[in-house]
């Protein structure tokens, strides 16, 4: 299942959206799109919401883990959203659900859409849509 | 007497006179109604019509006391139709429905009363002329209880046509359904059936067609309708002949119209606005003739479906031939509709060989099933002939089917086959359908048996060709409809052909059918739908398997399956899919279960394909296999890549998690945790990965530490009787 990642900007908050295993695979996808956003993160949230991600490993969960550490020091602040039961065992069996904040679909969709941003497709076997 | 006559005295009486002359009277009215006809008395004081209901119901209740002496109550004037000689002439009488609903009066009745009272008073045209208006009208009133007649539908809807026509004084119609396959009732259309398409084209451009009408002349063009410029679209002979337009959307109740009622005028005058409320009782009238004709080819069809039934079940076999030797066979059919496409046929050919056959018509239903039918009957009428390869019996389907897929648009992928239960030879043609797999008893690896030619199509085709697989005891011949490898997740994952080959793959040593139970279990466990609720919006499912011989010496009591993979990144979603697949054929194990060993056994392919070919740039493959005994899981990776660096040998076995500032390492980590062992072991360049895993129940087998608190119970739903019923299996001889 290949990863396709939907990027909006709201106004307070830059809410990604994930579809597809996040693994060896498919994280460079991840990384990619956190180190082009992180600049924008400055006093905002990022959402990444993995409602749609069934399976992650370690290489998706150093991407997310890597995608923390800028956000951090661009003084913003990351939640994982609606992250799926299964997929919840990874950050437990590393102890990084200590680390992450999650946060259920209510408190997602709180701010008004204000630009809807698409980047262009990725190479062989992923796709940014 | 004659109707001017009548028509002399007074409205009522003349519209009572010409009802009862056409044997319309009494009209068929709601139970318990009476329809009075009261005039008003012309040496009487004329009469305003100022508030019309409540004026009415008094004028109705002195009219009634006058002649009848009596007085009506309000509530049961159902309705009440006043009636005018002219439109701007004083009341000349009114209509009174009287009864205990509120009601309105039938749209033709309120037309002939307005149209007769309006005769009346220009009593200067002729008695014909008045007759045949009244005659048209009367006619109108008839096409409602044609509704119900036993004459067919298109001899219905042209009398309505006609009638309408007369009404609407229109010199053309049509009635054009949305539905290209029903052909259009035309009546005097210029050009006639030539036109139809045009008609049509005109009138799907309309984008509102509930009421259109417009003049095609003349300076109020489109003044009434603003979709009036794609009337330009008409060719220039259509529009000499045809100078005003007024249709009428024809709806079932759903939200798009089935189909369209049009007519046209070539002279100066034009259709009036009370011309649409005619036609859209008419257009009332068509639907209720389109209902009934819809629910007889509904009860058409269900006739035919239980032929069809009949038929399809006929065709398929109802029991499977004895194998000699111990091999045993088993087959699960199950269409999405009440007939499917997907079809099998098993027969025994000759001493020591049978024939197998399963294919796929493309689509569901009816024409699939007669189409499933006549390839089974090609190729059984053939199978038996000496000499006759499966390549040479797809090749003679595909000549004699070619005029009838090119017909029916469709597809046809089938595999033939031909074994020989004695020898093991197993001889196929696969044309376009791939979802053959051979199960290798020895090392538990599953191969995809490749397509040997196209689909059967309307196109002929180059050339099927044959294939020979040596089959060797205890190895397993599985085909599949694409319907199992396209069955979709909840969350719109397929299948897929990885999923299936790992889960039958590790499938135990049982026999067929109960493998078969377990296969079509796992696949209703994926899409989340308990058996028996079908796959309506999916495929149909059938599947064939064939447990060729018994294994040699004693019988394996393990599950074993393996498969190389190339060491790339590209290959991990296939790894997944088919770990995944392993994974759900281990018995007695929880999704919990599953998923942790899915996570450990990904983490350590992934790091051999990272690390041990660096992320594919260096060529190899791994070879993964994995073995169940007991309560005993062991997954096994070996690859000829770099070394696992000695360094961090010891490093990942650490207790505490690598944390946030780590640049690497959860995967050995994650790995350590939710497997009991792990080991590394390289020799003579070869690395070895081994993971087991153990039960909690049976943590006690394994010395050393237990296992994590990750796992806990959520029981896969075994097969239910109604699913093991389906699975036809061969007997043991």
């Amino acid at each position: 299942m290949r990863l396709a990642v939907t990027v909006t900007n709201h106004a307070d908050r830059i809410l990604l959206e994930l579809r597809g295993n996040l693994d060896a695979s498919s994280a460079y996808v991840l990384r990619d799109v956190l180190r082009t956003q992180a600049r924008k993160v400055a006093g905002k949230t990022m959402v990444i919401d993995l409602a749609q991600v069934p399976f992650v490993d370690s290489t998706g969960l150093a991407a997310l883990v890597s995608g923390l550490r800028i956000i951090q020091l661009n003084k913003g602040r990351l939640l994982l959203a609606n992250v799926q039961e299964e997929v919840k065992r990874i950050f437990e069996i590393t102890c990084l659900d200590q680390t992450f904040e999650f946060v259920e679909d209510d408190s997602v969709d709180d701010a008004t859409p204000r630009e809807t941003h698409r980047l262009p497709a990725a190479d062989a076997g992923n796709t940014i849509v | 007497m004659s109707a001017q006559g009548q028509l002399l005295r007074s409205i009522p009486s003349t519209l009572q006179y010409l009802l009862e002359r056409s044997q319309l009277w009494p009209l068929p009215l709601p139970p318990g109604h009476t329809l009075h006809l009261l005039d008003v008395d012309p040496a009487g004081q004329p009469l305003g019509v100022d508030s019309l209901p409540s004026w009415l119901a008094s004028l109705v209740n002195e009219v009634a006391h006058l002649r009848e002496g009596r007085s009506l109550d309000a509530p049961q004037v159902a309705a009440a139709e006043p009636l005018y000689s002219h439109p701007d002439a004083s009341l000349q009488g009114v209509a009174v429905l009287v009864g205990p609903a509120a009601v309105t009066l039938m749209p033709p009745l309120s037309r002939l009363l307005e149209r007769v009272a309006v005769q009346e008073y220009e009593l200067d045209e002729s008695t014909r002329l008045i007759q045949d208006a009244f005659d048209q009208i009367v006619f109108l009133l008839q096409a409602s209880s044609l509704v119900t007649s036993d004459r067919t539908f298109r001899e219905i809807l042209q009398q309505i046509l006609q009638a309408a026509m007369g009404l609407l004084q229109a010199d053309g119609g049509a009635i054009l359904f949305a539905d290209p396959e029903l052909p259009a009732i035309l009546a005097n259309v210029p050009g006639g059936q030539t036109h139809r398409g045009e008609l049509f084209a005109l009138v799907a451009e309309w984008s509102t067609p509930r009421c259109c009408q417009a003049d095609l002349w003349g300076p109020e063009i489109g003044a009434e309708c603003p979709e009036a410029a794609c009337l330009d679209r008409l060719s220039p002979v259509l529009q000499r002949q045809i100078r005003s337009l007024v249709g009428v959307g024809i709806g079932l109740g759903g939200e798009a119209e089935v189909g369209f009622l049009l007519f046209n005028k070539r002279g100066k005058a034009g259709f009036q606005s009370g011309d649409r409320e005619m036609l859209s009782f008419l257009a009332q009238q068509i639907a209720t003739v389109l209902r009934r004709e819809h629910l007889a080819a509904q009860q058409r069809l269900e006739q035919e479906l239980e032929v069809a039934q009949q038929f399809y079940h006929a065709i398929l076999p109802d029991a499977l031939p004895a194998l000699p030797g111990g091999s045993r066979m088993a087959v699960y059919s199950e269409p999405a509709w009440d007939v499917g496409g997907d079809f099998h046929w098993i027969s025994e050919l000759k001493e020591d060989e049978i024939c197998l056959v399963l294919g796929d018509a493309a689509g569901k239903g009816l024409p699939s099933a007669f189409i499933m039918g006549q390839s089974v009957t090609i190729l059984r009428s053939v199978a038996h002939l000496d000499g006759w390869t499966p390549a040479r019996m797809l090749s003679h389907a595909q000549d004699l089917l070619m005029p009838t897929l090119r017909n029916a648009e469709l597809l046809i992928t089938a595999v033939v086959g031909r074994l020989n239960v004695q020898t093991g030879r197993y001889l196929y043609a696969d044309a376009g359908h791939g979802y053959s797999f051979l199960r290798r008893a020895r090392t538990g690896e599953v191969k995809r048996l490749p397509a040997t030619g196209i689909p059967l199509g309307p196109m002929q085709q180059d050339r099927i060709n044959s294939r020979v697989v040596e089959l060797e005891p205890g190895d397993a011949l599985l085909i599949v409809s694409d319907g199992f490898v396209e069955a979709m997740s909840p969350g719109q994952m397929p299948y897929g052909v990885d999923r299936l080959m790992g889960f039958w793959g590790m499938s135990p040593a049982v026999p067929p059918g109960q493998n078969l139970q377990r296969l079509v279990g796992s696949v209703w466990q994926f899409v989340d739908r308990p058996y028996p609720d079908r796959f309506h919006h999916q495929d149909d499912l059938t599947a064939l398997l064939l447990q060729y011989r018994p294994p040699q010496g004693r019988q394996p009591d393990a599950q074993q399956v393996s498969r190389r993979f190339q060491g790339t990144l590209a290959q991990i979603p296939h790894f997944i899919d088919w770990i995944r697949g392993v994974a759900m054929a281990v018995q007695g194990w929880t999704l919990a279960d599953q998923h942790n060993f899915v996570l450990a056994a990904m983490e350590c392919f992934t790091n051999i394909v990272r690390h041990a070919y660096r992320d594919g740039s260096v060529q190899g493959s791994v070879t993964v296999s994995v073995k169940a005994r007991g309560s005993i899981v062991r997954f096994r990776c070996v690859d000829k890549g770099a070394p696992f660096p000695s360094d961090r040998w010891g490093g990942w076995r650490q207790v505490a998690p690598p944390g946030i500032s780590a640049r690497g390492g959860y995967g050995l980590f994650v790995m350590n945790r939710l497997a009991d062992r792990v080991h590394y072991r390289r020799r003579s360049k070869v690395n070895t990965w081994q993971m087991l895993f153990v039960r909690p129940q049976d943590q006690g087998l394994i010395p050393g530490r237990g296992r994590n608190e990750w796992f806990h119970s959520l029981e896969a739903p075994a097969p239910s009787a109604e699913l093991r019923n389906r699975i036809l299996e061969s007997e043991i001889t």
